[in-house]
């Protein structure tokens, strides 16, 4: 059988780096064809290159056949007459994809016209049908609205409805549900599928989420570094990987088996409580009243203890780290760490000597122009001071407790990977001997086999230092083999709090079930589920 | 509290600050040794006696702050002093002045607009041309070269070479002088915006929709990067302001500029101080305007509720 | 840039580079007195004698335009210099100690830079009085806020970094932060100002002498050659065209040559270097 859209021998070159070498792949009429990798693996290039999309310094050489026609031998004139018409793309940011100047109604109508001779009314009209075909509720007043009035969600609907404006062959997709919560995530993957069915659409669904694909595509090529290391059904490849990259990926993304506990240490003091706690942060507009972010929120943490706290972005997690280390003061309610007050700015070098922070973005919280012996020699200098040699000596000894090799201390940080860069921040933390250890999603931005690394690193510092964890993030299965309680968290307010193996085998909260199901390696036909309705 | 309301704080900071202005340049025109009294004495035309009493007359004996508490009461009032070298009402002579600046004004900034966006647009859709080149010269020539130096150079080219235009009276040649600063400021921001623009993700959805690279250009480059003109208009107004009062001497209009200038040169006080004070007032008014402007163009900063992520 | 630029950068070093020679080198360059008037040789073409030709009052014009070359860039570069001390320092002290003294000072600056700075200048030479000191002066005091803004603007973002977040978090104080987070970027930027600023100076002060109220009238600068050959520009256009020319270049070259200094002192380019 004739596939539809044949690549061969594609290389993409971006900069000094070949960001894809040499490969090929084939999609077939009315098929889905998966493409997994992590990042810098050159799956969105391979996206891109497809409709000549690729950034202006990118070169490309190899053959894509399109209905016999080579796509990457046409001009501007002739790619532009496909895009669109016969190849739609999806992308992977709704927020910054849409121009935030025009209504939605405009850019459908656009996108309408822009391939076929009709009437404004009659695009209108046609853009109304596109919505209602991809889900979005009330799609007449939807059409006068900006994008920034639409939530996540609704920005991709829109940006799916555009993209099938002229009933396109194939569909693109890099990424699509990358920057979508959870919930919503499952949302639009479902209605991917529902489209690409019921249209008997071919489909080209990038991802690094192995979840995502295995409910979607009917065949998946796997790559990295470039090159396609294994190409198969769906099925075969995610049960029964035969590359030992591909192995490890899937390892990387199964939940941690049950049973497997963190341990507890003997219960000593109270290391942190929070006494109905509400957090507030002011408006951007004047006059307004403060916006209020995390209502009345309760937690004791014992010493030695480890807490994670779950909640999608918005929730309020993350503010409430921020005011446990006292970076922020509680509008209502106590905040005592140790039984310090951690926002009292008097006692802010003793309170850094006992609790310490773990940033989430390892780019903003090092310094770039400072070398990563100066960033390990600052809380050295503030806490400890002592002679050069003596810092460097304990800048080194930390470099290895955190899995490093000391040679990397004369570094800038954008030397380094992201992997890494989260080491030294985990060191830098380190640096002032604290007993509690507060890390702000510190996994999140990383791939899946480095995030099980820098897991077990901060289990193992845990151990070895007899610390007390609170642990933040937005993926629950993260936190079974982190914490023994857990407390989840939607828009401010505690929806679930108690031991974590609890939680996990018997969730009672709907919206904590949402976050497990979607978290969870399920099963194909799970987002057929009509529970996964319009957002 | 709203729009209104941020307004009407805006305002009450921009008129505490046109008070300060005009209490300092009261100041600063004072503080000069030797008044006009003593410029008449100097020239010989009234003797020791007269002068005390011109002194008198025109108040300059009081304390500075209630000079200027009398002079504020009567600007409020519309009444802006007379000028003391000639007698007439301030206030007539600055209105007398005042339509030939604001057209010269006016049309140099329209047709520096017009300019400077046609070209950053040309630059953007022709990248490899001529274009690019003659925004970078542009830019260059209008920021380092001082306005009176183009306007001598055009003087000397079109007037005393070609003869096509008399040196005196004549509005093209200024307008055409000052709208090319007022182009060079703009153009090769807007460039480097418009440029900027075209890499972000919207402008990547849009040509994955297979739209004209001139309807990408005008539709959804041109109107993400406006407000960075917006974000110019202080630049923008301060070189108006000061082209046209160049221009203004150079080619003998009578407008606010040459109004200014010879007020300097005679120290007559109360001209300098409106003129300067109603250019303050311009400048403050011109940023209120902008405010409301970036509002119009960005729908985002217009409404109250919004998605926040 | 395109490569065309290529030879334009040359002829602006070089430009430069003849001006400062000249600004140091002052009378010695001189074989005529710039003031003295012959009335016998007026509106000279350019001849052997007089190199540039004469102006409506016999005076060489080459001669002249010596003449104001070392005050002309002495009072640009004074200016400047007074403008980032002033500026810098003083924005740098609001925003570190903060509070009232910061909204004074601010507030100040504010005032001041609502008027567009030949404005300014104009004024404040009123109050001064013509003289060297009084330009330098005025000039300095007219672009102050710019540096002032930009030290205020690096201050901030710095402020608002991850990294400056993490140590305080680490327990740093406000002084150490400053010094170690803050300081090293104020000098990339403020030298990007000092480029921007300097060939504005050299303006504003051309502009000042044009209308008369530079330094004192009998010592030519540019722009009082300028201005006096600008009446008699049907008679005598080469007195008009050599200066005018000579400043463009001048103010040119000088802006060219700044944004190579810009480019070459950019603060975010150890970031970029290393990210190519």
């Amino acid at each position: 059988m004739n596939a539809l859209l044949s690549i061969s021998n594609l290389s993409v070159c971006y900069g000094e780096k070949l960001a894809v070498d040499g490969i090929s792949l084939d999609i077939h009429a009315g098929e889905a064809v998966g493409v997994i990798g992590e990042s810098g693996s050159g799956k969105s290039m391979t996206a891109l290159a497809i409709l000549g999309l690729l950034p202006q310094e990118a070169k490309m050489s190899g053959r894509i056949l399109y209905r016999g026609q080579d796509l990457a031998s046409l001009d501007e004139n002739g790619l532009r007459a496909l895009r669109g018409r016969r190849i739609s793309m999806v992308f992977q940011d709704p927020m910054n994809s849409l121009n935030p100047l025009m209504t939605v109604g405009a850019q459908m109508v656009e996108a309408v016209r822009a391939h076929a001779a009709v009437t404004v009314p009659e695009a209108r009209s046609c853009a109304h049908e596109l919505l209602e075909e991809v889900g979005l509720p009330q799609p007449y007043t939807q059409l006068d609205r900006y994008p920034f009035e639409l939530s996540g969600g609704q920005q991709q609907r829109v940006m799916i409805a555009m993209a099938l404006a002229s009933k396109p062959e194939l569909l693109i997709a890099d990424e699509p549900t990358t920057a979508l919560d959870v919930t919503t995530q499952a949302q639009v993957l479902a209605l991917l599928r529902r489209i690409q069915r019921g249209r008997g659409m071919a489909m080209l669904f990038v991802s690094h989420d192995l979840h995502a694909v295995n409910g979607l595509v009917d065949r998946v090529a796997v790559m990295q570094k470039g090159k396609v290391l294994e190409c198969g059904s769906t099925d075969q490849v995610m049960q029964r990987p035969t590359h030992p990259y591909t192995q490890s990926l899937v390892a990387a993304n199964k939940p941690v088996m049950a049973g497997r506990r963190p341990s507890s240490r003997q219960v000593t003091g109270l290391a942190i409580a929070l006494d109905s706690v509400c957090l507030e942060y002011r408006s951007a507009k004047m006059g307004q009243p403060p916006h209020r972010v995390v209502h009345d929120v309760s937690v004791q943490l014992r010493e030695g203890a480890a807490l994670g706290i779950v909640g999608e972005s918005g929730s309020g997690k993350s503010t409430l780290a921020r005011a446990v280390m006292g970076m922020l003061s509680p509008a209502a309610g106590s905040v005592r760490v140790l039984g310090m007050d951690p926002a009292d700015h008097r006692q802010r070098r003793k309170f850094a000597s006992h609790c310490q922070f773990v940033f989430q973005d390892t780019t903003g919280s090092l310094n770039p122009r400072r070398t990563i012996a100066q960033t390990l020699a600052e809380p050295q200098q503030i806490h400890a001071p002592d002679t050069a040699a003596n810092m460097a000596r304990r800048s080194a000894v930390l470099m290895e407790e955190v899995g490093l090799e000391p040679a990397l201390l004369t570094r800038y940080p954008h030397q380094l990977s992201g992997g890494q860069r989260q080491r030294i921040v985990i060191a830098r933390a380190l640096a002032t001997n604290p007993r509690i250890l507060v890390c702000d999603e510190p996994v999140s931005a990383l791939d899946a086999t480095v995030r099980t690394q820098v897991l077990a690193l901060i289990a193992r510092l845990r151990q070895e230092r007899n610390l007390t964890l609170v642990f933040i993030g937005h993926d629950l299965t993260v936190m079974e083999s982190v914490a023994e309680e857990t407390m989840v968290l939607k828009k401010g307010r505690v929806v679930e709090y108690g031991a974590t193996q609890q939680i996990f085998s018997a969730p009672k909260h709907v919206y904590t079930q949402s976050l497990m199901a979607f978290g969870r390696w399920g099963d194909r036909d799970e987002f057929a589920d009509p529970k996964y309705g319009a957002n | 509290m709203n729009a209104i309301s941020m307004l009407s704080v805006a305002m009450l900071r921009q008129l505490a600050k046109i008070l300060s202005i005009a209490f300092v340049i009261f100041l600063l025109v004072r503080v000069v040794p030797g008044d006009i009294a003593d410029m008449y004495a100097a020239r010989g035309d009234y003797d020791a006696h007269s002068v005390t009493q011109i002194r008198e007359r025109l108040g300059l004996n009081e304390s500075l702050p209630s000079q200027f508490g009398q002079w504020a009461q009567h600007a409020v009032q519309g009444d802006l002093g007379e000028s003391m070298r000639f007698g007439t009402p301030v206030g007539a002579m600055l209105t007398g002045a005042l339509p030939s600046s604001l057209v010269l004004a006016a049309a140099s900034l329209l047709f520096g607009l017009t300019l400077g966006l046609t070209l950053a647009v040309l630059g953007l859709v022709y990248p490899k041309s001529r274009v690019v080149s003659c925004i970078e010269a542009l830019n260059i020539w209008s920021i380092a070269v001082p306005t009176f130096c183009t306007g001598i150079i055009g003087i000397l080219i079109f007037s005393v070479g070609l003869k096509w235009l008399p040196i005196r009276g004549q509005m093209l040649l200024p307008i055409l002088i000052v709208g090319m600063d007022v182009a060079g400021q703009i153009v090769k921001p807007l460039y480097i915006e418009l440029k900027e623009t075209s890499n972000a993700a919207f402008v990547r959805t849009a040509r994955a929709k297979g739209l004209s690279r001139w309807r990408i250009a005008w539709r959804h480059i041109l109107p993400n990067s406006l407000s960075v003109i917006v974000a110019l208009s202080g630049v923008i107004l301060s070189g108006l302001i000061g082209g046209t009062l160049t221009v203004e001497v150079l080619f003998s209009l009578p407008g606010v500029g040459s109004l200014t200038l010879e007020a300097i040169r005679g120290r007559d006080y109360p001209v300098i101080q409106a003129s300067v004070l109603a250019l303050a007032f311009s400048v403050v008014l011109v940023n209120l305007l902008t405010v409301f402007l970036h509002r119009l163009i960005d729908p985002r900063l217009a409404r109250t509720n919004g998605i926040t992520s | 840039m395109a490569r065309s630029w290529f030879s334009w950068h040359h002829l602006a070093y070089a430009m430069v580079a003849v001006s400062l020679l000249v600004a140091a080198c002052g009378s010695a360059l001189l074989a005529l007195d710039p003031l003295e008037q012959n009335l016998l040789s007026r509106n000279l073409a350019p001849t052997a004698a007089h190199w540039l030709g004469t102006d409506n009052f016999g005076r060489d014009v080459y001669a002249r335009m010596i003449a104001g070359t070392r005050l002309t860039i002495v009072v640009a570069f004074l200016a400047t210099v007074l403008a980032l001390a002033g500026g810098a320092i003083l924005g740098m002290i609001g925003c570190i100690v903060g509070g009232l003294l910061r909204t004074v000072i601010y507030a100040a600056f504010d005032i001041v830079r609502t008027m567009p700075p030949i404005l300014l200048s104009l004024a404040l030479m009123v109050a001064l009085g013509v003289g060297t000191s009084s330009v330098i002066l005025a000039v300095g005091i007219a672009y102050m806020p710019l540096f002032a803004y930009v030290a205020r603007a690096v201050y901030e973002r710095e402020m608002a970094s991850g990294y400056v977040s993490a140590a305080r978090v680490i327990g740093a104080g406000p002084w150490a932060i400053a010094t170690r987070h803050v300081l090293p970027n104020i000098t990339g930027a403020m030298l990007t100002q000092i480029a921007i600023v300097l060939p504005r100076a050299v303006t504003t002060e051309s502009v000042l002498s044009f209308f008369g109220l530079g330094v004192s009238p009998e010592v030519p600068t540019w722009g009082r050659v300028i201005a006096s050959a600008v009446e008699f520009a049907e008679q005598t256009p080469t007195a008009l065209l050599f200066p005018v020319l000579a400043l463009a270049m001048l103010t040119l070259s000088l802006a060219v040559v700044g944004d190579r200094l810009r480019e070459h002192f950019d603060p975010l380019r150890p970031a970029v270097e290393a990210r190519a």
